[in-house]
């Protein structure tokens, strides 16, 4: 592995341009989100209608909550439950690393957050900050160890029930296993375990093909441009037709408001942070370390065996990103008793999972029923 | 503007073949050895770039980069 020169001008070059990177990446989102706004516009003006209102309220987040926290690596964000269910454990939220947490909350009636307020959870998230020039040194152990556990610190309740989604599933696992006392029930969503079997991202990254370390000796974080672009080939003609599609649904002022939320939120990434690139790619796509038990964080390996809290695994059967068999893995691996593991599959993709609206008409309710029974 | 049934019914059956072949392209085999291999070199070349570029500073510069 070639590191970057120690005292060299493209390595001080770098690390400045990561900072300003950042910045330079909320302003490609916003200007995404906008360009959507302004093409859906024109599909309402081209059939006599009004454009979807009021547009600068797609983007964010939809229900109310407060900044508990500013911390280096995420913000901790709280979600109060109107009326709290007496003796719950509070929620916490885990999204990917890579994504903004919000499609959890994307419009007032597509919330996953908002669903688990209204059963009476209290919900607390942690939203990722982009990584800067600290990316290229930060690793699994500071997010498992550091923002995790401190999130759920913050709390103030000895135990959470935690939500991970996608590689937050991950995450959130990573830490189930590592202070199981603190989890009172892990309910994961389209979360790759057995990374061999997550499908086109294995071949992908695969070692014959893929050097993650070149790429980040290269860009030092992995830039949300280059992310995408690995994501668009798993379904390439999609990008293409997204227009046409925008035009489709332009008479259905909800529909349309639907789809511009979905893909203004697809455009809003964040820099994957290098250290803990090279860690995801080397460890667990490429040599399968997790399942292999040889997954190191902080210098210890995980052992899904030490998870032991009630499990509602959730699995997205059209999943391109974690592929069905990849997440069922996890089953057999965790010390949770028999009786206490579920595995849910539902007919959608990786994202359908929170924003669908056949989701949030049959699979959070199940969901919920679930956290309520075990949280 | 799309209107009619029939009209839908084409149009899902084109994106249906439009992204079953674009798949096909992009799995082959051949199209990510050739993938790989350009972005190797562009790598390869960048990390050459900034040697060089390192290289030529090296005079100016102190370590307290």
């Amino acid at each position: 592995m070639m590191q970057m020169h120690k005292n060299s001008a493209t390595r001080a070059w770098k690390r400045a341009w990561l900072d300003a990177a950042d910045a330079f990446d909320r302003l490609v989102a916003a200007g995404s989100r906008a360009s959507l706004h302004a093409l859906a516009a024109a599909a309402r003006a081209a059939r006599g209608e009004a454009p979807i209102a009021p547009v600068m309220s797609i983007g964010g987040p939809a229900s109310p909550h407060r900044v508990v926290s500013d911390g280096k690596l995420a913000r901790l964000l709280h979600y109060p439950a109107a009326q709290p269910r007496a003796g719950a454990a509070p929620v916490l939220v885990v999204a990917s690393l890579i994504n903004r947490y919000y499609v959890l909350d994307l419009l007032p009636e597509l919330s996953v957050l908002g669903a688990l307020n209204r059963a009476g959870f209290d919900v607390y998230v942690l939203d990722w900050k982009a990584p800067g020039a600290a990316g290229p040194d930060l690793r699994f152990a500071d997010y498992v160890d550091g923002a995790i556990a401190d999130g759920a610190a913050a709390t103030g309740a000895p135990q959470v029930a935690l939500l991970g989604y996608c590689m937050g599933g991950t995450l959130a696992l990573m830490f189930a296993a590592r202070r199981p006392e603190r989890v009172r029930a892990l309910c994961l969503l389209g979360t790759p375990v057995d990374f061999h079997a997550s499908g086109e991202l294995a071949r992908l990254t695969a070692p014959e093909r893929f050097d993650a370390d070149l790429m980040m000796d290269a860009f030092g974080n992995l830039p949300p441009a280059l992310l995408q672009s690995g994501f668009k080939l798993l379904n390439p003609a999609d990008a293409a037709f997204k227009t046409a599609h925008l035009y489709a649904d332009a008479g259905d002022a909800d529909r349309l408001r639907h789809r511009v939320a979905v893909e203004a939120w697809l455009e809003d990434n964040i820099a994957f942070p290098g250290g803990v690139y090279r860690e995801y790619i080397r460890g667990l796509y490429q040599d399968n370390a997790l399942v292999a038990k040889n997954f190191r964080v902080a210098g210890e390996p995980i052992d899904l065996a030490r998870v032991t809290a009630p499990l509602c695994n959730v699995v997205a059967l059209r999943d391109s990103i974690c592929a069905p068999p990849s997440s069922r893995a996890l089953m057999p691996l965790v010390g949770t008793p028999p009786e206490a593991r579920e595995l849910y599959e539902f007919d959608t993709g990786h994202i359908g999972l929170t924003t669908s609206r056949r989701a949030h008409a049959e699979l959070w309710p199940r969901i919920i029923r679930w956290l309520e029974a075990r949280a | 503007v799309i209107a009619g049934a029939e009209a839908q019914k084409w149009l899902q059956a084109w994106e249906g073949a439009a992204a079953d072949l674009a798949a096909a392209f992009v799995r082959d085999p051949r199209t990510l050895a050739f993938g790989a291999t350009m972005l190797r070199a562009h790598l390869a070349w960048r990390r050459a770039g900034e040697a060089l570029a390192d290289a030529i500073w090296a005079p100016f510069v102190g370590d307290d980069l």
